[in-house]
């Protein structure tokens, strides 16, 4: 079982995986109750538009697609708030524009079909060195963003009118929230895969929401959850030699069905 | 000189071409119970959204404790229970008091934690609501009436000066009214909240509180309960010949 360990690409994707596992639930908590769970996919379809700039300007491609989200999730929130456009199609006029500029610039520059394929679906040997530093930097920066604006995060997701009567800068935490959102799939673009990635910040949270007695622990069982999809979809991934993303999220999901099972007979 | 804790000053508000509110001018004094009525599409809610700073108008302005709504700053002074709260499909995934503490955290501020004072104040709103033997239920597996006793003590837990229930009572059994009612009174001869509150419920405005503030577009009247015929107002206001009716409990 710990012989796959003797691989260093193996130790690198273990860790971008424990990362992944903590970082995309305590966002994606907040995106399920909000009932933004579609952001997550939308700005993870747009990242791959970042990516493919980097692929073509070969530059690092990470950076181009937490830009690219990042400024794609400050529009929709700006245009839902706007109130020009209903809430649920301004995610898709974004996730559309983004997936139109990504296969664009992909015909432009033909021949990184590989490259591509590991940030779609997955790759676990893809993770290098460079990409652990970069994922542990956003991993801390979401980490302490949600520590110290708990409070606020939580206020906001579960009234954002009543957060708004009592003063608090409900526009400004709106936007951090998706921003983050936006970072944390670029924390997960390397291991889990752009087209998945929004089942990872979803999944695990809703196998949580069955059982949960509070917010706090709905959170702590869908990190508990996230982890145990990570780590056994890393070793499927290595043994079954299968992409990583798809192994993960359907060890989620397999999760979500027993743990609904469970809920239902109690 | 009596203090006023809200002042609404030439207030106008349209949606569309539809004008909702006209030049609506009134001041709540500091500790007063008020009731607000009119018609459906009358502008109440409206009215409502402009005084706790959700809605901007399009001319006049709001005062909170003589200040301008947009300067004030301890914007926690005042108090919201929204409409239907306890029809809300609720699966929020937390406890009431979780959700309780919610009404404490503009008061507790940024980079802050609850501190025991705080958490006093949390105490304190669930003990005086009567939610405090079901704090730790999820929110979502309370009956009506209970839910809407978790949203006003997260009003309370930001201990404010001003209280604004908007059709509280919908959804609510008609024993849950009577008490209610009972506490609400208590909230503001006691702990001298002042209480603004919306009903249609025209027979228990008429007869709980102390102000009326009666609202079809324009402000027909503002003047203490018992000065005025309701019967003449609801005429008024509501276009038509009604009575008000004392809910038999």
């Amino acid at each position: 079982m710990l012989e796959i360990f003797d691989h260093l690409f193996m130790q690198r994707a273990f860790l971008a995986g424990i990362l992944i596992a903590v970082t995309a639930p305590i966002i994606g908590i907040f995106l399920v109750v909000r009932r933004y769970s579609l952001i997550a996919d939308t700005l993870a379809h747009v990242s791959l538009a970042g990516v493919a700039i980097g692929l073509l300007t070969k530059t690092y491609p990470l950076i181009w697609a937490t830009v690219v989200s990042a400024a794609t999730a400050v529009g929709i929130e700006t245009l839902r708030k706007s109130k020009r456009v209903y809430g649920e199609a301004s995610v898709a006029l974004f996730l559309q524009g983004g997936m139109a500029v990504a296969v664009t610039l992909i015909s432009i520059a033909r021949g990184f079909n590989a490259d591509l394929f590991g940030f779609l679906f997955g790759a676990i040997a893809t993770v290098s060195e460079t990409d652990l530093y970069f994922i542990g930097i956003l991993a801390l920066v979401i980490v302490l963003a949600v520590f110290f604006h708990f409070k606020e995060l939580f206020a906001v997701a579960f009234d954002e009118e009543l957060a708004q009567v009592s003063g608090m800068r409900v526009k400004a935490f709106n936007t951090a929230l998706v921003v983050l959102a936006a970072i944390a799939i670029t924390v997960a673009t390397r291991i889990v895969g752009i087209l998945l990635i929004g089942a990872l910040m979803v999944i695990p949270v809703l196998s949580a929401m069955q059982f949960s007695r509070s917010f706090k622990q709905t959170m702590g069982i869908s990190i508990v959850v996230s982890l145990a999809s990570v780590v056994v979809g890393l070793y499927a991934s290595y043994y079954l030699d299968i992409a990583s993303g798809g192994a993960i999220v359907l060890m989620a999901l397999a999760i979500f069905f027993v743990s609904s099972i469970i809920n239902k007979s109690n | 000189m009596e203090q006023f804790c809200l002042e609404a000053r030439g207030i106008e508000h349209s949606y569309g071409k539809e004008k909702v509110l006209e030049n609506v001018t009134f001041s709540i004094a500091a500790g007063s119970y008020v009731g607000l009525i009119g018609p459906n599409g009358g502008g109440k809610t409206t009215l409502i959204k402009i005084l706790l700073g959700l809605t901007k108008p399009d001319a006049g302005k709001v005062y909170v404790f003589g200040e301008s709504l947009s300067n004030y700053k301890k914007k926690y002074h005042l108090g919201y229970v929204p409409q239907q709260v306890s029809q809300l499909e609720n699966s929020f995934p937390a406890t009431v008091s979780e959700i309780v503490k919610t009404g404490r955290t503009a008061r507790v501020g940024l980079y802050k934690s609850f501190t025991n004072k705080d958490k006093e104040a949390v105490n304190t709103a669930m003990e005086i609501t009567g939610v405090s033997e079901y704090k730790d239920r999820l929110i979502g597996k309370l009956s009506g009436g209970q839910k809407q006793k978790v949203f006003i003590a997260r009003a309370l837990a930001g201990e404010p000066k001003v209280l604004f229930l908007d059709e509280p009572m919908v959804g609510i059994d008609i024993v849950s009214r009577e008490s209610f009612y009972t506490f609400l009174k208590r909230l503001n001869k006691e702990n001298g909240i002042t209480i603004v509150f919306i009903s249609h419920d025209l027979g228990v405005i008429s007869e709980e509180v102390e102000t009326i503030l009666c609202l079809n577009k324009k402000l027909f009247c503002h003047s203490k309960s018992g000065e005025v015929s309701i019967d003449q107002l609801i005429e008024d206001s509501y276009g038509k010949k009604v009575s008000a009716v004392r809910h038999i409990h």
